[in-house]
């Protein structure tokens, strides 16, 4: 049986007994290992409410009197599509115009209703903003009710979004610290404040990914097929809330069918692929079926807004590897991440947006550091014993503090995007073994990396393919990394479940917390004018 | 008191007074909202006792383009910005890298109103830029004058403002113009925000936001104590 780090997890041989992997699970639970995790969620879970609440509280405070309308990125797209829907249309790419209550608000009184782009998009999260606006129209609630009603569907599914995150850190590292300041973490972050206070679909995203995440190690623990069809079914309810969402489920998908082959136990090889079969159709049907809607309108499965020719073609020639070095693609995304608050909601029709700098960006870029340096070595096997263990952190520690403190913010998020991906490739080579021994952590942990790499490589492709065509560099947003955020904060959490690394690990996601209100206070409140 | 519960007392404090520190301090609001150009620069001269220099600056100074032409990378207090009028004007004086003495005399004006400020030369930082704001602001709609004397500066102890190649209309300097070059200056928007200012921020709405996460922070030290407390019980270490 594999082992990472002291915590034994074994495959439960799957049989056709349902009562049988039941009773293997019991075995297995009252032997305390494998599920440790659970139960330490189980321990958790009420104070991981509590803190969720306060976040759609919060959320809730800045859509309804703080964020500007239209200061949410394509939030006035977004929009029209929840409009559109709530009215009993399915927006259709190309010919969907936004409302003039929408574009009135937007760009100003008699403005041109323009195309809808955002009507590209699946229609999972407009889907349940739709009757929630619907309702407060027919309550008499004015257009200023109604996009707050849509607002505060946003600022629920990030609430639950930061739930999920606590739910699958908790279970999949066993310490409740470690899965409260994660998702705690993730809540600090002014992108995700901003996106919970705004109508998009980004929340939905990281909810639905998160929730994913927990049944996967749910599954991975206990074997039970009902686990992997709730990770199935979540998964592909990402993947018809946004389309990125895809290349973190076709990668899960083939892990998870490989995970039930190696593990198949009893079970005769037709009976495993008739699960592995249900498992596609619960995470790939939805999403085929709107591939199937676009194709009858389009002969595109997933056409995008380039459709809409808004940025004219200007083919301009740039090598794959060279496009990262001459635009700092990275950095941009990890500083993005973090903070790029605001979109049209300041200046009507003009986009207007702060980015994370000064220290917020320096404490954030350098905790990511830290999480990431510190769990290269930790993979290295190089913090076998405490004395070492401690050696390394206050190095670690050190460094980056002096690193944060000398050079400047690009530089800072260059060295950090370079050890995220070290990271990942070493954590991921060094869970290659697992392919040959099945054991739950080491396979959660190539999961999370060959998720991440494939993401990572296709949204990259793309944004360099869409720069040699229209000569722009676009897209470099940190919050399309929601998709593999569960994976990556699992990877850099995951050295830190000793001693007392779960409690500072806390204490840096409380103080994160009001660096991030006072980031709002002094540079997006600034710029919205408040002051 | 048992210790633990002197420690869960502190740590609370802790927590409140890093609120306060980071979120409730008061804290200066400033907008860059017009700067001249920074190029071809020169000094004016040591301005030494008797020592004139004088700038117009003309209505209208507004750097952003119209709403729908351009996309605006707002970079923190530092930016240019349209929504905010300037309530301030800035000049970039420059020491020649040493200590100096003596006070400069700068006046403003703008039709009938007229306020001067003595500029203690020791104080001031080498190019940095020295906010001035008239009482009852500037009206960005109609030009004004800005006069600097130097009171009692001597030669080799006395300061320089520096001079930029801009649009601006050219400076005078001891009666004579400059013909194309301006004093390097930006108009400002400076606002001191106070705390009740920060309470107050959409209906209050900041400051739920601030429960929420003071709250959470509470939630998370709690949790925490929970856990070391049942440490302690079992005599176990966290892990």
């Amino acid at each position: 049986m594999a082992q990472v780090d002291g915590i034994k997890s074994g495959p439960v041989p799957a049989s056709g007994s349902n009562r049988e992997t039941k009773a293997v699970t019991q075995a297995r639970r009252s032997e305390g290992v494998p599920d440790a995790g659970w139960l330490e969620w189980r321990a958790t879970r009420r104070t991981c409410i509590v803190i969720a609440t306060l976040f759609f509280i919060k959320f809730a405070a800045f859509s309804l009197y703080l964020t500007p309308f239209w200061d949410i990125p394509d939030e006035s797209g977004h929009y029209a599509y929840v409009e559109d829907l709530s009215h009993g249309h399915l927006p259709v790419l190309g010919e969907a115009r936004m409302s003039q209550d929408v574009a009135d608000s937007w760009i100003g009184p008699g403005a041109r209703r323009g195309r809808n782009w955002i009507a590209q998009h699946p229609p999972l999260f407009y889907s349940l903003a739709a009757p929630v606006v619907a309702a407060v129209r027919a309550s008499g609630g004015d257009f200023s009710a109604q996009v707050h009603a849509a607002r505060l569907v946003s600022s629920l599914i990030g609430a639950l979004a930061i739930l999920g995150m606590m739910a699958f850190l908790t279970v999949a590292t066993g310490r409740r610290l470690l899965g409260i300041a994660g998702g705690v973490f993730l809540g600090a972050t002014p992108m995700f404040t901003q996106l919970g206070s705004g109508v998009t679909h980004d929340t939905l995203v990281a909810c639905t990914v998160a929730w994913a995440c927990y049944w996967l190690v749910r599954w991975l623990d206990s074997n039970r097929l009902s686990h992997a069809l709730w990770c199935a079914f979540i998964a592909g309810l990402s993947c018809v809330t946004k389309i990125t969402a895809l290349p973190m489920a076709i990668p899960l998908f083939f892990l998870m069918a490989l995970w039930m082959l190696r593990t198949r136990g009893l079970s005769t090889p037709l009976a495993t692929l008739a699960r592995i079969g249900l498992i596609w159709l619960v995470m790939f049907a939805p999403v085929v079926i709107w591939g199937i809607h676009n194709f009858l309108h389009f002969h595109e499965m997933f056409p995008n807004a380039g459709l809409l020719n808004v940025y004219p073609d200007n083919p301009t020639e740039m090598g794959f590897w060279e496009y990262m070095q001459k635009y700092p693609i990275w950095q941009v995304v990890l500083l993005n991440f973090i903070g790029l608050i605001g979109w049209m909601g300041t200046v009507p029709g003009s986009v207007v947006t702060v980015q994370a700098n000064g220290f917020i960006a320096q404490l954030f870029v350098g905790i990511l550091l830290f999480c990431s340096s510190f769990s290269i070595l930790h993979a290295s096997r190089l913090l076998r014993d405490d004395r070492r263990q401690l050696a390394c952190l206050a190095i670690v520690a050190v460094s980056c503090i002096a690193l944060g403190l000398t050079i400047s913010t690009y530089r800072y998020a260059t060295i950090t995007c370079i050890a995220i991906f070290i990271m990942t490739a070493w954590i991921g080579l060094r869970s290659l073994p697992t392919l040959l021994n099945p054991s739950a952590r080491p396979w959660l942990m190539l999961t999370g990396c060959i998720c991440i790499a494939f993401f990572t490589v296709l949204y990259y492709h793309h944004i360099w393919e869409n720069y040699t065509q229209i000569g722009r560099v676009k897209a470099l947003h940190g919050r399309y990394f929601y998709t593999v955020m569960p994976f990556l904060s699992l990877l850099m959490l995951w050295p830190l479940r000793k001693g007392l690394l779960p409690v500072a690990a806390v204490a840096v996601a409380a103080v994160s917390l009001f660096v991030s209100d006072a980031f709002f206070l002094h540079d997006a409140f600034v710029m919205y004018g408040l002051f | 008191m048992p210790a633990p519960r002197r420690l869960f007392l502190f740590l609370i404090a802790a927590i409140l007074a890093l609120e306060v520190a980071l979120v409730w301090r008061p804290f200066d609001v400033r907008v860059t909202t017009y700067q001249t150009p920074w190029r071809s620069n020169k000094p004016v001269g040591e301005i030494v006792k008797g020592f004139n220099v004088t700038q117009a600056i003309p209505p209208g100074l507004i750097m952003i383009r119209k709403p729908g032409k351009k996309s605006i990378h707002w970079r923190g207090p530092n930016s240019l910005r349209s929504l905010v009028m300037p309530n301030c004007f800035s000049v970039r004086f420059a020491t020649y890298m040493r200590p100096n003495s003596g006070h400069i005399l700068l006046t403003w004006q703008q039709d009938a109103a007229r306020q001067s400020w003595q500029v203690p030369v020791a104080d001031l930082v080498d190019n940095a830029y020295v906010d001035f704001c008239p009482i009852g602001g500037m009206d960005t709609d109609k030009s004004s004058l800005v006069t600097m004397q130097g009171v009692d500066g001597e030669k080799g102890q006395a300061a320089t403002a520096w001079l930029t190649k801009s649009q601006l209309a050219p400076a005078t300097i001891q009666g004579e113009s400059t013909e194309d070059r301006s004093l390097a200056l930006q108009l400002v928007y400076l606002n001191r925000v106070e705390p009740v200012e920060i309470a107050t921020v959409g209906r209050g709405a900041f400051l739920v936001a601030c429960l929420c996460s003071l709250g959470i922070a509470l939630v998370l030290l709690s949790a925490l104590w929970r856990q070391l407390a049942g440490m302690r019980a079992t005599g176990r270490p966290l892990h």
